[in-house]
């Protein structure tokens, strides 16, 4: 098992390079520059300002700096939007605030999610069942930048308990907390119900049935694992997304995290911070898939990862 | 019954048998209808209509619901009522392309990776790693200026490919609608990466239980294997996640729309009513409510369809 | 799930009629209470967050905001009209020709760490902005220095020691001649390691007696010298420190508009020591990290928060720090307009910023409450017209185009700010005598940019495309133009902008029948696309930089940088050029309405309507004044709880006395005459 783990964290590293290495030469094919406005500058002007920033250099040549720079110096480069600021400034700063929404906004999301999708299951196909999984299905179908406004509207504006915006004390998360967290629990409310009902019928716990085990322990022993497995596999990228933040939240709610620069950046063509913030989504998708695979293996012990 | 066992091959009594059971479920049924009369509806409804989705009329502006529209009018005086039908062409279009690619790729994608496993399923995991954190804004960028411009020769294929029907394509301005297959495309592409991470690991899972072992002590091969015996046991998760897919999958169009890398003026779509309704939402509610309540029965139906079909198809009820 | 459709309705309903009850009685838009915040702490929003603060090369309107509260020019805007009053300079000369300019500089403003600001600051921060490697965005300002524009253009350089010039850009090439050390010359062309030079005469003089060579229209080549001969050296710019008290400045043509544009903070002093330390080591970045600003304006910056907020105390070395009555400014960085919007309604916001929009659907709720603000903005919106493709190669389509459209339906029913429908480039509020002379032609009805021919009239416009050779006919109550080839409007993906584009497309169909394609693209590709010349119509905006009609006319000229039309008239360029030149401000102004008219008729850029700003401002703040540049100085605001204080600017602003003649003054020692 230590093995395996060492050798999926291993294969990050020539993962990551190809998507680097490709999206580094990508990202310059798009049309417009970082520097392109509205208002032109002379030619003379423009070329001073790419000269600046080294990016009148080669294409190799630039990749060949960036490389070296990120190898041997963990420099990720200037940001090119923000004049002062080094991509690892930026991502230093602005993680902190994804992580902890994000964080926050998973347990939120699997403390609801799970028991209701467990719950649908043992009930299937009655009354309560559909409930649960209409109110998961009105989870997914609101997006965030509905769910969010309508919040703010209710808790902050009509009922004045909680702040409109910004992020200050902890009643200023839970209005985020809860616009992330919970579309996010219905995916994992749906995913576990599914999961539950494939368990429930096999062979295996009809034999603990037979074997007249409570249905408790059943659930709790037996089924829980195995039911989770399509929820412990989503929340791979589902946490990774949910880590570096998310465009609308975080400017609904004001809060300085990273999940607009996805975006953002790419519509500016700020090419090292793309280059940061994807380095840092591909760390944690890849690592939080290995992390996924692991646990499939306790989940359930039938699950041979290192088969030839 | 026995007389048509006869009569039919083998395969389509099990799906005869999956219809009839889902035709006892109520919810399915009723979903069903439902999706019935709202995809008619999109279909029909705006050629029908007195009022066509583009018909702007500014001296009429913004209004709520009337008896002249029913579901009021947009900014414009345009009639909210054929643009939310109109638009439902558009959302069904990249929720079928979208889910069909995810299906299609996606299983077979996991399937594989999880019965093969080993090095097989290393390269191809980590591929759907690289392909999750490539950025997909770019992505779609590059993919609309250099493989989708107005000049491209994809629209050039585009064009003659439609040339037998429409006679003089050049003129006609196909492009905003070219520009949309190719989102639904690029939607698609990488709709299916969850849906292989989720496929492999009930895979995973799967293979090495009894019943797997005793196919294959029968000589079922690996193609048979997958197909036959592993993926209909993971089909719970799998038909669950499309029915996930699909309002991602929207909302992703939407976006893209609002970026300007998707749906076009006067075009519109459910995701793209919603979003800008949103925006309005305090000054014309209805143009928030009526998209958002297409966008939500839809959902819903297809929630509960799906859930019908995973019961019906179940094989284990099947024994029961 | 029948249920779940009702949950949505009722959460929408109870969307629907929270927001439509309870508030609206108000005369305000939210408290009217501000509690538990100091009188002195002034709570706004920036924006976003800035790119640049370093007021050299800030360019956008958040940086250029933050760089003017902690930088002071040599005038700054007035509280109330926003016209120049003193800021370090407390007196100035001028020559009648408005070439020559003088500013004497007051001895007590200091540098926030103590230092007393010269001229000196000033010549070096503007040699600064304009050197070449620095590749400053807001460099154009500088222009009106004698030699600007071919300085910052890297055309203009000095040679460094004794050169001999050669005949051809090769090692052995044969000599022509020798050029002294430090002699001005014009850069033609560049091989290799040779550059082609000519002489360059036109210098300044400071001397209204001895105006500068007129401008060679074409420089005879010298020969070639090695590129590594020359060096930049901003003695060529018409600008000089004559003592620590006194700054010169020579203009490159006659400038009305000198002054004001000293307001602007790409014309604040900077500090050699604290800039060239950063600069010698690559580090001009740097610059805009709080802990490296050295400033002299009226506020510092204590604390950022990046993408969150920007804190800025009161600078106790300010010349008048003592009459500040706001201590500390929270500058917010909200970007989504409606927690802008329920942050201000809360109280927690005191002024909703500069930068701040208010959608126009909420307008008509908005605009009636007593804490709003409206105020004209000195900028046009347009749609640009690319002449080199067909139909729009033709004047009368363009014409047509634009009288086809109805702007004053499109500022009532679309924009929705009061905005006012445009018929030409330059606004009628426009200053430096543009206002005066469209009031007079209004009053004589004279004015070339008013009646038939300007405003909307579809009958005409449906007159002139038939003249241009299409077809109109009629199709019910609408019209149906034939053959008229494809057309298509561009525009960068925005609410407001798509919704002008979809408004734009019904009028043409509906008056001239034409069926018109909108395409939004993302913002970066649309640029290149436009700037390419890869589109037809495209849309635009230009705000001004300074108060005078060339801001925007200046656009047209066939060798504009900002000119994609494709469009280039001679005899607009030549008109510009007299209107530039002439000394009488009046006579100036004439000549620029003229070369303006020019532009019209072509109709290259279709013009929308002038901008509004639209604000809001709690009742407790004082001193705060709508006005065209919008600019609003928190220097010049107090907040008052009891909202029984006058309203009046927290300090009185010094207005400049008028300026003394420019009689000619001696050159500081150690430079050549």
């Amino acid at each position: 098992m230590i093995r395996y783990a060492a050798r999926r964290l291993l294969a990050v590293v020539p993962t990551l390079w190809v998507v680097m290495t490709v999206l580094f030469f990508l990202l310059r094919a798009v049309p417009g520059g970082p520097f392109d406005a509205e208002r032109v500058l002379p030619k003379e002007i423009e070329k001073a300002q790419l000269a600046y920033y080294n990016l009148d250099a080669p294409l190799f040549v630039q990749y060949k700096t960036w490389l070296a720079n990120v190898v041997l110096r963990q420099d990720l480069g200037p940001s090119f939007r923000h004049a002062g600021r080094s991509v690892n400034e930026i991502l230093r700063l602005s993680f902190p605030y994804s992580a902890q929404l994000g964080l926050l906004s998973a347990v939120l999301a699997l403390a609801v999610g799970v028991p209701l999708g467990i719950q649908a299951a043992r009930k299937h196909n009655t009354a309560g069942d559909h409930a649960a999984m209409g109110v998961a299905m009105i989870g997914v179908s609101v997006p965030r930048f509905v769910l969010a406004p309508l919040l703010v509207l209710v808790f902050s504006l009509k009922l004045f308990l909680l702040p409109a915006a910004r992020w200050e004390t902890w009643r200023h998360m839970v209005l985020p907390v809860i616009c992330t967290g919970l579309p996010m629990a219905a995916y994992i409310a749906r995913l576990a119900r599914a999961g539950m009902l494939e368990v429930i019928r096999s062979d295996f716990i009809r034999t603990a049935r037979a074997k007249g085990l409570s249905e408790r322990k059943i659930i709790l022993r037996h089924a829980l694992k195995g039911a989770l497995l399509p929820v412990v596999t989503f929340m791979g990228p589902g946490l990774s997304g949910l880590l570096i933040g998310s465009l609308v939240v975080e400017r609904i709610f004001n809060i300085p995290g990273m999940g607009r620069y996805l975006v953002e950046a790419a519509s500016n063509r700020d090419y090292n911070l793309v280059m940061g913030v994807v380095l840092v989504y591909g760390v944690l998708v890849m690592v939080l898939n290995a992390i996924v695979d692991i646990a499939y293996r306790y989940l359930d012990p039938r699950v041979a990862l290192e088969e030839p | 019954m026995s007389a048509d066992e006869e009569e039919v091959p083998r395969g389509s009594s099990l799906w005869r048998d999956a219809f009839r059971r889902l035709k006892k479920n109520r919810a399915a049924v009723v979903s069903a209808a439902i999706l019935g009369v709202v995809v008619l509806a999109c279909l029909l409804q705006p050629s029908l209509s007195s009022h066509p989705y583009d018909r702007t009329d500014l001296s009429v502006g913004p209004t709520p619901p009337s008896w002249e529209h029913w579901m009021g009018t947009d900014y414009f005086g345009r009639d909210l009522m054929t643009r939310v039908l109109f638009g439902g062409r558009i959302s069904f279009g990249v929720a079928l392309t979208a889910t069909s690619l995810s299906l299609l790729i996606g299983v077979t994608w996991g399937g594989i990776a999880g019965y093969a496993g080993g090095k097989v399923d290393a390269v191809m995991m980590r591929i759907v790693d690289v392909l999750y954190t490539f950025p997909f804004l770019v992505f779609v960028i590059l993919l609309m200026v250099f493989f989708a411009g107005p000049d491209s020769p994809l629209y050039s294929g585009f064009l003659a490919a439609l040339s037998p029907f429409v006679s003089d394509a050049k003129d006609k301005g196909f492009f905003p609608i070219f520009q949309l297959f190719v989102v639904f495309a690029a939607i698609g592409s990488i709709s299916w990466l969850t849906m292989a991470r989720i496929v492999r690991g009930q895979v995973l899972s799967l293979r090495n239980q009894p019943f797997v072992e005793a196919a294959r002590s029968i000589g079922v091969g690996p193609a048979g294997l997958v197909f036959r015996h592993l993926l209909p046991n993971a089909l719970g998760p799998i038909i669950v996640y499309t029915t996930l897919t699909i309002p991602e999958v929207m909302m992703t169009e939407a976006f893209l729309s609002f970026l300007g890398l998707g749906t076009q003026e006067p075009l519109s779509s459910w995701g793209l009513l919603a979003s800008t309704g949103a925006e309005v939402m305090d000054s014309y509610p209805w143009q928030l409510v009526f998209p958002s309540v297409f966008l939500a029965l839809t959902l819903f139906c297809f929630n509960f369809l799906g859930d019908g079909l995973r019961d019906a198809l179940d094989p284990r009820l099947r024994k029961d | 799930m029948r249920s779940g459709v009702r949950a949505l309705f009722l959460a929408a309903s109870l969307a629907m009629i929270s927001s439509g009850c309870g508030e609206s009685a108000s005369p305000y838009y939210g408290t009217t209470k501000r509690t538990g915040k100091s009188v002195s702490t002034f709570y706004v929003n920036a924006g976003v967050e800035p790119e640049v603060i370093d007021p050299g090369r800030a360019a956008e309107a958040v940086g250029t905001m933050l760089a003017g509260h902690m930088f002071e020019g040599l005038a700054t805007y007035d509280p109330v009209d926003a016209h120049p009053t003193q800021g370090v300079a407390t007196a100035w000369d001028k020559s009648d020709d408005n070439r020559l300019f003088r500013f004497h500089l007051r001895k007590e403003a200091l540098w926030s760490d103590g230092k007393t600001v010269t001229a000196h600051d000033f010549a070096f921060a503007w040699g600064r902005v304009l050197r070449p490697s620095l590749a400053s965005r807001t460099a154009a300002v500088l222009y009106v220095l004698l030699n600007g524009e071919l300085y910052q253009r890297g055309q203009l350089k000095v040679t460094k020691g004794s050169t001999g010039v050669v005949g051809a850009p090769a090692d052995n090439a044969a000599p022509v001649t020798t050029v002294a050390a430090g002699a001005a010359v014009r850069i033609l062309k560049t091989e290799g390691e040779y550059s082609q030079i000519a002489l360059h005469r036109r210098l300044p003089t400071f001397d209204a007696s001895r105006p500068p060579e007129p401008e060679e229209a074409k420089p005879a080549p010298l020969g070639w010298v090695p590129s590594s001969a020359l060096e930049e050296s901003p003695s060529v710019l018409g600008v000089r420190a004559v003592d620590d008290e006194t700054l010169e400045i020579e203009a490159e043509h006659p400038t009305p508009y000198l002054l004001d544009l000293t307001c602007y903070s790409a014309l604040s002093p900077m500090r050699r020591d604290v800039v060239e330390p950063l600069e010698s080591a690559g580090k001009v970045d740097d610059l805009n990290r709080p802990e490296n600003v050295v400033g002299n304006g009226a506020y510092r910056i204590v604390d950022w928060k990046f993408r969150y907020e920007i804190a800025m105390e009161k600078n106790p070395r300010y010349w008048r720090a003592d009459k500040l009555k706001i201590d500390r400014i929270v500058w917010m960085m909200l970007e989504d307009y409606r927690s802008t919007l329920n942050l201000y309604k809360a109280g927690d916001l005191d002024y909703i910023g500069d930068n701040a929009s208010i959608p126009p659907e909420t307008m008509p709720f908005v605009e009636t409450k007593k804490d709003f603000r409206r105020s004209y903005y000195l900028a046009v919106a347009f749609y640009s017209l690319n002449t080199k493709k067909p139909p729009l190669d033709d004047v009368r389509v363009r014409r047509a185009l634009n009288l086809g459209l109805d702007k004053q339906q499109l500022v009532d029913r679309v924009t929705r700010s009061g905005q006012i429908p445009a018929t030409h480039y330059v606004p009628d509020f426009t200053g430096s005598g543009y206002a005066d002379v469209a009031k007079a032609d209004k009053a004589a009805g004279t004015d070339p940019f008013s009646g038939p021919g300007m405003d909307f009239d579809p009958e005409r416009a449906r007159a002139l495309l038939r003249e241009a050779g299409y077809e109109i006919d009629k199709d019910g109550e609408d019209y149906k133009v034939r053959k008229f080839p494809p057309l298509e409007i561009l525009y960068n993906t925005n609410e407001g902008n798509r919704a002008i584009a979809v408004a734009i497309q019904s009028f043409w169909r509906k008056h001239l029948g034409i069926q018109v394609a909108v395409r939004n693209e993302e913002w970066k590709v649309m640029l290149k696309n436009i700037q390419e010349g890869s589109f037809q119509i495209g849309r635009g905006g230009w705000i001004a930089e300074y108060n005078h009609p060339e801001t925007w006319l200046d656009t047209f000229l066939s060798f504009s940088p900002q000119n994609q039309t494709g469009w280039g008239d001679p005899e607009f360029d030549r008109t510009m050029k007299e209107a530039a030149q002439t000394a009488d401000p009046t006579e100036s102004i004439r000549k620029f309405r003229v070369a303006e008219k020019i532009a019209v008729d072509a109709m290259v850029k279709i013009p929308l309507y002038f901008y509004t700003r639209n604000v809001l401002i709690k009742p407790w703040v004082r001193g705060f004044h709508p006005n065209p540049r919008n600019t609003h100085h928190a220097q010049w605001l107090w907040i008052d709880e009891t909202g029984a204080a006058k309203e009046e600017p927290a300090m009185p602003p010094l207005d400049f006395a008028p300026p003394g003649p420019f009689a000619p003054k001696a050159a500081p020692p150690g430079e050549a005459p």
